[in-house]
């Protein structure tokens, strides 16, 4: 399930934003989740719908007081409340996560990820000669150290790459496996595991 | 054999799974957890490793440093899964420490593996921990056992997956119009 921002037109005298769902079927599903972000609320994530629902929102929010939005879908309305952000503020920090490097620009130098734990792709900053170093890992999976900012609807909307550490060239399918087994011989003493952990302190 | 085909792409295991998930573990569930382990790769699932169970694993030295390997992801306990505890599980961040004339109080790892599930948009959390799942439960996450988990239980999962896509808008007539 997807959705994307196809573009903005005016059209009888009024603002229109036409997006474009993976699938007919998925407009509906789509169209009630756009509805509740705008209006500040939590939806399951859907590829591309929290970055699409912040264009739009940003784009209306332009317009001012005094203007009535509503999303339609044939027959289908709802009036739109585009909310503040409950958050405010947008702080800085820094994390390290499995990503997948779909592209790098280098002018200016950015690269695009695509990761597992984030709803929608982004893209972060790079220094020329990161640029250069990363391209030969195009299209694998790394981990990243990165720092970000968040936008009002928890996706990375902006920061750097600070580190990037490409996968064990010598790690099979085995290798946390060995890891756990090499690393872990300590639990072999332990008579009660879920005691040891502390599980029934509660 | 375990069938991991009815379960989400994205799965955590619990601290509680990776200890007896070494290869020299003669737990009586450490096969079925092997087993969860080796199925999940094979069936190009990923395996999501909480940073918190990592720190439970690694409270005894010596240890080496992880591996950085295809398919398992160790997901951070960072701002973010600190704002999803804090926002998801309110009343279960803290518990009050029980030793005598003991103060203040403790965060527990099992619920900020439960933040990290959610951070890593895991699809399922895999504990033997009952209190656990339960917290797991709560957050509309799927819970299981490593032993819940066999062949003829796969629709189970699918279904239970399924009921996190959010709900159809009504039809034109019953929206007032």
């Amino acid at each position: 399930m997807g959705v994307t921002l196809q573009g903005l037109q005016v059209v009888d005298k009024c603002f229109q934003a036409v997006f474009k769902t993976s699938t007919p079927q998925e407009m509906h599903v789509v169209a009630a989740a756009m509805e509740r972000l705008i209006g500040g609320g939590k939806v399951p994530p859907v590829k591309g719908l929290a970055e699409a629902a912040n264009k739009l929102r940003t784009s209306i929010r332009k317009f001012g007081p005094g203007h009535r939005f509503k999303i339609a879908m044939g027959e289908w309305e709802r009036e739109l409340d585009p909310q503040e952000s409950p958050q405010g503020l947008m702080p800085e920090s820094i994390t390290t996560i499995r990503a997948r490097l779909v592209r790098i620009g280098v002018s200016p130098p950015r690269a695009r990820f695509e990761a597992g734990s984030e709803v929608d792709p982004f893209t972060l900053s790079i220094t020329r000669e990161q640029a250069l170093a990363y391209s030969r890992f195009l299209d694998q999976d790394v981990d990243i150290e990165i720092s970000i900012k968040r936008g009002v609807l928890d996706t990375i909307e902006d920061g750097r790459v600070l580190h990037l550490y490409p996968m064990d060239e010598n790690a099979g399918p085995d290798a946390w496996l060995n890891w756990l087994t090499e690393n872990g011989r300590h639990w072999n003493d332990v008579e009660d595991h879920l005691k040891e952990l502390g599980r029934y302190d509660d | 054999m375990i069938d991991v085909s009815g379960l989400p792409q994205r799965v955590m295991l619990d601290s509680s799974v990776l200890t007896i998930t070494r290869k020299d573990c003669d737990h009586e569930e450490a096969p079925t957890c092997r087993d969860l382990y080796e199925q999940l790769l094979k069936a190009g699932k990923i395996i999501l490793l909480p940073t918190p169970a990592i720190a439970e694993y690694m409270s005894t030295p010596p240890h080496e440093p992880p591996p950085r390997q295809r398919g398992v992801e160790v997901i951070p306990f960072d701002d973010q899964a600190a704002a999803i505890l804090g926002k998801r599980l309110p009343k279960r961040v803290f518990m009050k420490r029980k030793e005598p004339g003991a103060t203040g109080a403790i965060v527990k790892y099992d619920t900020m593996v439960v933040a990290c599930a959610l951070r890593g948009l895991a699809g399922a959390l895999i504990s033997r921990d009952r209190g656990q799942l339960n917290l797991a439960k709560e957050v509309d996450l799927g819970a299981y056992r490593p032993t819940e988990i066999q062949p003829t239980q796969g629709d189970l999962f699918t279904l239970r997956h399924k009921a996190t896509i959010p709900p159809i808008p009504p039809p034109a007539d019953e929206s007032g119009r």
